[in-house]
Formats: C-alpha cells, structure tokens, sequence
C-alpha cells in the first residue's frame, strides 16, 4: 500500500517537475524571442528562420491550397442549394466563417503543420543530440536555444498564421471561382455579403488561434526533440510523443479560445 | 599544487546519467599551457570528464573553475569569452549535419568575429583548409566524407578560433597515420605557443610526445594524476594496468612508453 | 544547389507578402463595408421599457439601417435611457423634431426601432442632442402637433388582410348593383312597371347607360374579383337565373306586343304615324336586345371565371396556410437563436392620449 502512494507521489511530483521544466523551457524561447527580434543577430539565425519557412511554410502550401479549395466548394454548392430551401440562403456566408475562418482553419493548417514539421523538428534536434551537435553549439556558446529553438519557433509561427491566410484565400475566393463553373454565384453579392458577415472577432481568433498553434507546435515538436539523450531508438518515440502532445494542446486551445471568444 | 588562477579546476564534480555515476567525485587540475592527457578505458568518463571540464556539460555536483572563477557563476559574457577562447573536437567529430563543411568553419567565426568582413573569414577557412590538406570539397556535407576527414574536419572547427584551451577527444582515432603526423606535428606547435591542451587519448604517440601531465580515469573515479613521468611510475597496479592495458589497446606501441613502463616496474 | 534553396529568400518574401496583403485587403475592405472609419453621430432617446430593445439593435429608417443602439441604461426615474449612433451619411436626414418608435407586428417578424424624421428641413440636431421616442410625452406631443408624421406600420401579412377587405366590399357593391339593375329591367319587361311604355323605353334607354357603365366598373373590377370569397358563387347563380328569366320575358313577341299595345289600346295610332314610332321602337329594341346579348355574354363570362375566381381563392387561402406553417417554421427554427422575442404590443398614439386623459 505504501509502495502504491510513494508511486503515485513520485508521479505527481515528476508531473510537478516536468511541468515546471517545460515552463522554464517555454519562458527561455520567449526569452530568446525577444532578444532575436530585438537585436539583429548574426545571419545563422536569419537563414535557419527562413528555411524553417519555406520547409514548414512554402512547402505546405499545396496541401492547405487543395484542401481548403475542396472544402470551401463544398460548403458553398451545398449550402446555396440546401440552405435556400429553409429561406436561410445567407447563411451560407457564416457558415463559410464558421467553418473556414474560425475553425477549420487554424486548426487544420495546425494539423497539417504537425503531421509535416512537428515530426521533422523532433526528429531533426533528436539526431542533433544523439550526434552531439548540441553539445558543438554549445562548446561555441552558441545558444542552441536561441540559433536553434527560436528561429524554428518564429518560423513555425509565422508560417502557420500564413498558411492560415492562404487557407482563407483559397477557400473563400478560390473556392468561389471554382463553383463558377458548377454553380454560379454573382461576385459582388458573393464578397459584398462575406465582407458583411466577417467580423473583427472572426479574424481575430482566427489570428490568435493560428498564432498559439504554432506556439504549441513549435514549443512541443523541440521540448521533446530535445528530450532524446544518447540513442536514436528514441528519436521516433519523441517525434510520436510530439506530435501526440501537440494535437492534443492544439485541440485543447482551440476549445479555450473559441470559449473565451464566443461565450 | 597550481595556483587556481593558472588552471582549470574541477572540484569533488559528480555527474549523473540516469541511475550510474558517470563520473564520481572528481577533483582534478588542468594547469594553463600545458599538455595534460586523460586516458582510461573506453567507457570510464573520459569524454563526460572533458565536456564538464569545458563547461558543455554542466556537472550535478562539485564545480568547476576557470582560472579561479566558477563556470556556473560566470555572467554571460564571462561565459562567452571562454567560450572563444576554447575549442572542443569532438569523438565522433559531431559536425552541424545540415551545413557544409565549409559553414561548419564558418559558424564559429560568424559568431565569435561578428565584425571582422566576410572575405577576411574565407580567407582563415581556406588557409586552415589547405594546412592540414583537407582534400575534398569544402561544400560537401560531413554525411559525404569518410569518418576520418570527419574528424579532421571537427579538429580544424575547434582551431578555427585560435582558442588558447583545446579540449580534444580521441583526435587521431580513425585517421590515416599522415594525417595524425600532421595533427600531431600542428599540436606540437600548439603547445609550443604556450596554449592549454586537454587531450583524451589511448594513442601512444600523442601521450608521449605531448603529455605534461596524466590522469588516469576508472570507473568514473581518477585514480592517479600528476606530471607524466611520475605517473607512469607510479606503483598503483590499478594504475599500471589502466595504462598497459589502454596502450595495448593502440594499435602502435610506442616505445618510449614501454621503455617508462619496464623503468617503474624494475625500480619496483 | 536546389532551385528552392537557392531563391529560398525570394520564395519566402513572395510568401510573406501575399499573405499579408490579402490580410490587409480584407482588413481595409472590411473597415470600407462595416464602416470602421465613418464618423457616427451619437444621440439620446428615453423609452418606456427595454422590452425589445437590445444593444446593437438597428434603427431603421424607410427600411434602411442608419444607425445603432450602443447603450440602453435604466435611469434613477425608472425610465429606459437609450444611446445610440446615426451613421454619418445618414446624419443630415436627423431634423428637428424627429421621433423614434418601436415597432411590433402580431406575427413577431420584422418591427424593430423606427426613425421618423421631422416633418419640416432643418439643419441636424447638434450631436448628443435628445430625440424623444413615442414613448415619451415629448414624442407623443410632436405627433399630435404634426410636426412628425407617423405612417401606418405594415408588413407584409398585415397588408395583404387588409386588401382583402376592400375587394370583398367592391365585389358586394358591384353584385348589388347588377341585382338591383337586372331587377328593373324584369320589372319593366314585365310591364309591371307604373310608367308607360314611352317612360319604359326612355327607361331602357338608361338602364342600356347604366349596363355599359357596370360592365365597365365590372370589368374594372374583375381583376379585384379574382381574391374573393365562395358566397358570391350563390349570388352569381342568382342573377343568372333573374338574366334568364328577364331574356325570356323578352323574346316573347305575343307578350310583348300586347303589352305594348294594350296601354293606349289603340292600334290605329301606330300605323298613323307613317311608321315613325313603329321604327323607332324597333330601333330602341334592337339596341335592348344587343345591350342584353351583351349582358348575356358577361353573364357567361362570369359563369366561365367562376371557377377561375374560385381557384385563385383556394390558391390565396392554400398560400395564407403555407404562410403559417412557414412562420411556425421560423418560429421554432433552431437557426433563429431564442426565437422569437415577444413583442410588447404598443399603444396608438389615440389611445395612449385617451389613457393619460384618464389616468390623471
């Protein structure tokens, strides 16, 4: 029985610890953050932040144009050949927000950023403990933290708000000229009723949203890369933790904004 | 003893990894502008012993200091200026993967001489280069070379810098025997120019020509340093086999060693 | 080295400012269509309640929205103070003496806060200034002094009952009127008439006026005809039986004649006259009898529209319940979210003065 509580109370203090770790990790990045933006750094960073957007950004920009073209031609042909039926054919428009601003956006770019980057983050800082390259850096005082974690930090960031903005693009304008062809809508009633029904709140949580996906993508994706300490076996297990975690945070902070938004 | 100033001193340093020591109340002086080698069997903390030395890793107990000041009480800046002046090669040469050789050179140098223009550092990259006759391209990823020009390769970035500290572990394993004459011909002038050399070793000719000093580490522990001479004297059997065993293990026997080795156990 | 690393930065900057710019685009035309940069003019109101009153609520004025409620606040006299913004391009429409109302409608759709403008053109009321509502004394004063002109509220429902009255009304008078018509014109054929038989023509000479003038208010009116109710089809049946009978009475010669003849009893007299009046009987009568083919063709008419004019009722009463059931849809439809809010019926502006007449 004692041996039970002691257990538990190993877990909850190790949970207490680990808790506070990843606090401590989470404050260093913002840290570091704040010293990159802030004082211009020597151009290592620079490149790695702008490879970490073409990787995680440019590179994904296929994949969110094609999804989100598909799904906002579904949402306009079904809801401008059903929704009229109940005399509610505006309600397509917020219906396009809802889906395509306010949810699905942010949260399926974040998705997607995941399955592509999240593992390959964890993966690639994993491979740099196992080699030592960390240890290089550091022998160099070179902040790993701040040449390593920050730029991919900002460049995850950054890419997921503006693959959030393609997302908006592509399946609200894009999907528009599509439906052309299948059923055509007028353009100006189109963006003269979206324009209308998009709200300051709308683009707001949907900026907020994409900016604390990538927080938690990119804080998650290199706290457990960095977790790896001598042997690849656990390179694969903490690119699964991570990409575990990061769904899970994701989901879980898309629920809290959208309260504190809209209750 | 040296004076704390002249050294780098590790105090009673103890280093965890999971539940086994890896290194065990250590306490041990590197006297500034000497030579000290580290030798041990594979797996007695040679490696761990030079990275805490260097302040990589930090130890979970004791301390370590840098001419008289505590690494772990050193402010930022403090810790960068040793940092500049210390270069690390590493084991298994640990390159950035993802730069070329030549950014490998270059990172250090971006970092470290954020002033000094572009041209100025491709010059020092392209003179070290041809020093040690590296002979592929220096755009090559370290995936594309042999673990030889590897290691050569970390070697040249831990001297990029100039550093006046060499933290250097296992240099010459892997590499051809023209490369280690020349590794050992440029560290050679190293230690003339008065400059601090760590060095983990079991080659028998890095030891002998170089070494001012040894230590000699089991199990994590140290059970013997001081000058060179006196410590291949020494009467310890567990010291006496740490170091016949570890140079049996080399491949060349060097001599002089041996010679040392009979001397001490004649005066036995 | 790959294409892509090597132009890594232009890539990048293109991604960048195609993101961006879309972003700013839909900022700016966002701020242009809700608004965001227009100056609006803020004033006050008082209401009596803030049953159906709610921040943000519309205020709409000839069916535009021109403005907002922005703040609704209870005052220490228990009186409901209103803030609330008019649109800058709507601004210069806010005279003196102009009201607010609130609106209802008894099927709880549409209403809303009704902005009257002053009856006379003056510069805007300065910015903060009080517009009363109905609600108030000031409001209720501005209207009985007509210095404001409340026009009757109706929608769409409302409307249509109320055209339906008017028809009803228009198909009775028209159908008395053909009754009593045709009823003369038995009487006279019948020669039941007191009047003689010169008075029985000059008036059939005016009951031929008064048939082309009711064939032409009919006609008129028949497109009215087509909402209404099932009991005319009796009526209808009615005088097609009284055109009968009065066509038959008509045709028959031997009656006629004597009828004709037997006033003055003699015959000698028509055939005196060199035929004169004979020919100009002959004519009066060949003129009835178009007169009364014609009618005979309306009366047909009527019977062939009758099912047509039945239709379109059944469709008109078909159409009132679709209307119900679409409103009982809309009622508990979960899209509209809380449904719909009951309206607190308002008080003509009569009655109101009528209560406070009495209530002091």
């Amino acid at each position: 029985m004692s041996r039970i509580l002691e257990h538990i109370g190993n877990r909850v203090l190790m949970g207490i610890f680990q808790a506070f770790y990843a606090a401590g990790y989470f404050w260093e990045i913002l840290v570091e953050t704040g010293r990159f933006i802030r004082r211009r750094q020597f151009g290592y960073g620079y490149r790695v932040l702008l490879m970490q957007i073409l990787f995680t950004g440019v590179e994904a920009l296929g994949v969110i144009a094609i999804i989100s073209l598909a799904l906002g031609v579904v949402i306009i042909v079904q809801g401008s050949s059903i929704l009229p039926q109940f005399g509610q054919g505006k309600l397509v428009y917020a219906i396009l927000i809802t889906i395509i601003t306010r949810e699905l956006g942010p949260i399926l770019t974040a998705f997607i950023i995941i399955a592509r980057s999240g593992t390959a983050i964890a993966t690639e800082l994993g491979n740099a403990i196992v080699s030592h390259e960390i240890e290089a850096y550091v022998s160099f005082g070179i902040n790993p933290i701040a040449y390593l974690i920050v730029p991919r930090f900002l460049g995850v960031t950054i890419s997921l708000v503006l693959l959030n903005l393609y997302f908006n693009l592509f399946g609200l304008l894009g999907s528009f000229l599509v439906t052309q062809f299948i059923y055509p809508l007028q353009m100006q009633e189109y963006l003269f009723n979206l324009l209308n029904t998009l709200k300051t709140q709308d683009v707001l949580s949907s900026l907020v949203k994409s900016i604390s996906f990538g927080v938690i993508i990119s804080t998650t994706a290199t706290y457990y890369g960095f977790k790896v300490e001598r042997s690849t076996t656990e390179i694969p297990q903490v690119a699964i933790k991570a990409v575990g975690r990061s769904f899970i945070f994701c989901i879980l902070a898309d629920a809290v904004i959208t309260l504190v938004y809209y209750v | 003893m040296f004076e704390e100033e002249k050294s780098i001193t590790l105090k009673d340093v103890s280093l965890f990894g999971g539940n086994t020591k890896i290194l065990d109340s250590i306490s041990v002086t590197f006297p500034l502008h000497q030579c000290t080698v580290v030798m041990g069997f594979s797996g007695s903390g040679r490696s761990s012993l030079l990275k805490v030395a260097a302040g990589i890793l930090v130890p979970d107990e004791g301390v370590v200091h840098v001419q008289g000041k505590p690494l772990s009480k050193m402010s930022e800046k403090e810790l960068l200026t040793f940092r500049s002046r210390s270069g690390f090669a590493f084991q298994d040469a640990a390159l950035w993967s993802n730069l070329t050789v030549y950014q490998n050179l270059l990172l250090p140098l971006q970092f470290h001489r954020r002033k000094t223009p572009i041209e100025q550092l491709d010059q020092k990259i392209r003179r070290i280069l041809s020093e040690f006759d590296f002979q592929d391209d220096p755009q090559f990823r370290p995936a594309q070379l042999s673990a030889g020009e590897r290691k050569l390769v970390s070697l040249l970035r831990a001297l990029v810098l100039e550093p006046s500290i060499l933290f250097l572990d296992e240099p010459t394993s892997f590499l051809d025997n023209v490369t280690v004459e020349r590794i050992l011909r440029a560290l050679k002038t190293l230690k003339q120019e008065g400059k601090t050399l760590i060095i983990a070793t079991h080659s028998p000719e890095l030891t002998s020509q170089l070494a001012d000093r040894l230590v000699v580490l089991k199990g994590g522990r140290i059970i013997e340093q001081g000058l060179f001479k006196e410590v291949v004297r020494s009467k310890n059997p567990e010291v006496i086999e740490v170091i016949s065993e570890v140079l049996s293990e080399a491949a060349v026997y060097d001599t002089d060693i041996l010679e040392l080795l009979q001397d001490s156990s004649n005066t036995e | 080295m790959k294409f892509k690393i090597r132009f890594a930065s232009q890539i990048v900057g293109i991604f960048v400012i195609v993101g961006v710019l879309f972003l700013a685009t839909v900022l700016v035309l966002m701020g242009i269509n809700q608004r965001w940069f227009a100056k609006n003019y803020y004033f006050k109101s008082r209401f009596f309640s803030a049953n159906g009153l709610s921040v943000g609520m519309p205020i709409t004025f000839k069916g535009f929205t021109i403005g907002k409620i922005t703040k609704l606040s209870l005052t220490p006299e228990n009186a409901v103070e209103v803030d609330f913004y008019i649109q800058d391009t709507f601004y210069p429409k806010v005279y003196e003496n102009s009201v607010l109302q609130l609106q209802s409608n008894p099927l709880g759709l549409g209403g809303g806060l009704v902005f009257h403008q002053g009856k006379k053109p003056t510069e805007p009321l300065p910015e903060n200034s009080y517009i009363p509502s109905l609600d108030t004394l000031e409001g209720k004063s501005l209207v009985m002094e007509k210095l404001v002109e409340i026009p009757k509220t109706e929608d769409a429902v409302t409307r249509l009952l109320g055209e339906i009255d008017p028809i009803l009304e228009n198909l009775n008078k028209v159908l008395v009127s053909v009754h009593t018509l045709l009823g003369t014109v038995t009487t006279s054929l019948e020669g039941r008439g007191s009047s003689p038989l010169a008075g029985t023509l000059r008036q059939s000479e005016k009951i031929t006026e008064q048939i082309a003038l009711t064939t032409k208010s009919l006609n008129q009116s028949i497109d009215q005809l087509m909402a209404n109710a099932t009991g005319i089809t009796t009526d209808l049946a009615d005088i097609t039986h009284n055109l009968k009978e009065g066509t038959e009475v008509l045709r028959d010669p031997t009656g006629l004649v004597q009828k004709l003849l037997d006033p003055k009893g003699s015959l000698a007299t028509f055939f005196d006259d060199n035929n004169r009046l004979f020919d100009q009987i002959e004519g009066i009568l060949k003129q009835v009898h178009a007169n009364l083919a014609e009618l005979q063709q309306f009366t047909s008419f009527l019977n062939t529209t009758q099912p047509r004019v039945l239709g379109a009722l059944e469709e008109g009463r078909q159409a009132i319940r679709k209307g119900q059931d679409v409103l009982e849809g809309l009622r508990n439809n979960p899209f509209l979210r809380g449904g719909i809010a009951p309206k607190q019926p308002i008080p003509t502006t009569q009655q109101g003065y009528r209560m406070e007449e009495v209530s002091p």
